[in-house]
């Protein structure tokens, strides 16, 4: 396999997922038509359990366990949806989840571990001392460790959502992705360009969270410190395997600004009637700053989730 | 018109199936933490309108002979009606006459012209019998359709209750909106037709109470309008959902403007969902409702979630 994931495991991906949820809707909005020239659909991902893409990630990873392992258990380091999507996998397959945390963390993030029947466990002063301490207690548990979001069978999961997608709209002509630690749009990229290669992929990032736009700009990987209130995207480091991808399959990659992103927020608001978060408004964003190129053509916004905290909301209305 | 059979909910599910995916029905650990019952969300905001009324829209024009598509339906709504069965004559190319009050919701007409039908503006819908309408069914042979007295309409929207039935066969107890009583009637005949035990609860504004005082009453009130969430702003009760949710509604629940607006809030914060008027009456009544229901299985159907940028930062403003 070139790539963390291929289009095989992808497609496995998808017809196992379809036992334990149900395909997000692909919704038509003639309101944004008018805003933005182009035929616009979106991608409900906020629409899931959990509000997020990610839930697809935590379902086939836990799917794919062995019935020991899902016996044994699973531990990760991540307060995330990433941690959320694996505890809410986990408690669907009656699997032990362990999530760690550095000591005194967000409460809010605790509980929602904790409303997916996860243990929480804390530990040193950051995130690395929270993995450091999880990765040794999981050695002696025998737990099954995620380490991160590059894992093979959690980044297959994801591409099932370009799957869906292209199911529903087989004519589909430009697809625009958020972008931050970049699995999601590799996944996607690697499931759009083998079904449909003509199909354009377009990245989006926000200009307070540069290292992922960067790295692919550069070809190499590039550090950049984050201020972005869009969660959903903002990282500081990128990984190499999702990074090699969209090098090679994204056709093009956009920066749009803090402020445009809470204008799409609201405008996702007034044209749909979705909240979304930072991310799942920012391929809104990026499509006004491509209104040319898109004019006309059929265009999936993928709204990639909609957990905005109402105090980001109300900054949002405010502009 | 009858009321609609249980017979009529399962063909008119059969219908939709063709046009739409079941909705989701979500459980929210955060809304649990307030409310102390196992607290389940039906999204009726996830369809492709926004609003459950896209399953009687639909329903009405599947059983529409050819004839009588051509001939047309007319109907008066207060948008969300409306736009289900713009939408829905598109899709079945059917002639839609919709009757709006003067000086509606912009972004409602829009959408409904948007699909191809036709607006006639008249303050005479708010009537029990609307001279506006009458006037299109004498000239110009449009057949009336209603979203609170239509049995096809009802069945229609009994299929949000078989799902729930589908998700969660355990259900206790399922909480809902009342305005026209269309969609009360339709899902109180399936959980009684299925589950008889589910309690089935309705909830409507006190600032538009006529089919809660009908209920409680036992005959039919009328009463004044002034309530900010549309979909369940009527001033009138039609004999056919009040005879049904007489016979059948466990209890009735009236509450206050300012209860929606903070229920539309915690809905945002604990669902991240947008909710209109009418999508949020349920967790209001719920958090009413708390003693009763608490370590129960409760769904609150959350009917629609067209609200507007304004009506969303008045509900900001007052919840602050």
């Amino acid at each position: 396999m070139k790539y963390s994931t291929d289009i095989q495991a992808i497609t496995r991906a998808h017809g196992l997922l379809k036992r334990y949820m149900s395909p997000t809707p692909l919704h038509h909005y003639p309101g944004l038509d008018a805003l933005l020239g182009s035929e616009t659909y979106v991608k409900h991902e906020n629409h899931t359990a959990i509000g997020s893409f990610k839930i697809r990630g935590g379902l086939n990873a836990i799917a794919n366990l062995s019935p020991e392992q899902l016996k044994k258990g699973v531990a990760v380091a991540s307060t995330g949806n990433f941690g959320q999507s694996v505890a809410y996998a986990s408690q669907l397959f009656g699997c032990h989840a362990t999530i760690a945390l550095p000591s005194n963390p967000n409460p809010g993030k605790a509980e929602a571990i904790r409303n997916f029947g996860a243990e929480l466990m804390t530990y040193g002063a950051d995130y690395d001392e929270a993995r450091d301490h999880l990765q040794t207690i999981a050695a002696e548990k025998g737990y099954r460790l995620f380490n991160d979001a590059e894992d093979h069978d959690f980044v297959s999961g994801l591409g099932t959502c370009m799957v869906e997608i292209l199911e529903d709209l087989p004519d589909a002509e430009v697809v625009i992705v958020p972008i931050g630690g970049a699995g999601f749009a590799s996944s996607l990229c690697i499931a759009g360009k083998a079904i449909k290669p003509d199909l354009e992929i377009i990245g989006v990032s926000s200009e307070a969270a540069l290292s992922p736009y960067l790295s692919w700009k550069e070809g190499r990987l590039v550090d950049s410190p984050t201020t972005t209130f869009a969660e959903g995207i903002s990282v500081r480091v990128s990984f190499e395997g999702s990074q090699a991808v969209i090098r090679d399959l994204l056709d093009d990659y956009v920066l749009v600004s803090e402020d445009d992103i809470r204008r799409a927020v609201v405008q996702m608001l007034e044209k749909t009637h979705n909240l979304a978060e930072g991310a799942g408004a920012a391929p809104l964003a990026a499509a006004q700053a491509l209104r040319d190129r898109i004019k006309g053509r059929k265009t999936v916004l993928i709204l990639s989730g909609g957990n905005l905290s109402l105090t980001h909301l109300r900054e949002c209305l405010a502009l | 018109m009858t009321r609609p059979t249980l017979q009529d909910i399962y063909r008119a599910r059969e219908l939709l199936s063709n046009h739409m995916s079941p909705t989701p029905l979500h459980h929210y650990p955060g809304l649990d933490a307030v409310i102390g019952s196992e607290t389940y969300v039906k999204h009726e905001n996830h369809t492709r309108l926004g609003a459950f009324k896209i399953r009687g829209s639909l329903n009405i024009m599947s059983l529409l002979t050819s004839e009588q598509k051509e001939q047309g339906v007319v109907l008066a709504s207060s948008g969300n009606f409306g736009q289900g069965m713009a939408y829905a004559g598109q899709i079945f190319g059917a002639r839609v006459i919709v009757v709006l009050p003067e000086n509606p919701n912009p972004s409602k007409m829009e959408a409904i012209k948007a699909f191809g039908a036709e607006v006639v503006l008249s303050d005479t819908v708010y009537d029990s019998d609307p001279a506006a309408i009458r006037e299109i069914v004498e000239k110009r042979g449009c057949q009336y359709v209603s979203d609170s007295t239509d049995a096809r309409f009802m069945a229609g929207s009994g299929t949000i209750m078989l799902e729930i039935l589908d998700q969660l066969p355990d259900v206790d107890a399922v909480i809902f909106p009342v305005g026209g009583g269309g969609l009360a009637s339709a899902v109180s005949i399936v959980a009684k037709g299925l589950k008889p035990d589910t309690e089935v609860i309705g909830v409507c504004s006190a600032q538009a109470a006529s089919p809660y005082l009908s209920w409680k009453r036992g005959e039919l009130v009328d009463s004044t309008m002034t309530t900010f969430a549309e979909g369940i702003g009527v001033k009138v009760t039609e004999e056919i959902p009040f005879r049904i949710m007489v016979d059948l509604l466990d209890d009735f629940v009236a509450v206050e403007d300012d209860e929606i607006r903070r229920a539309i809030v915690l809905m945002l914060e604990k669902t991240h969902n947008l909710s209109e008027g009418a999508g949020a009456v349920p967790l209001a009544a719920a958090l009413k409702l708390k003693e009763r229901l608490q370590g129960k299985k409760v769904v609150l159907i959350q009917s629609g979630g067209n609200a507007s940028i304004e009506e969303l930062k008045a509900s900001l403003g007052k919840a602050q």
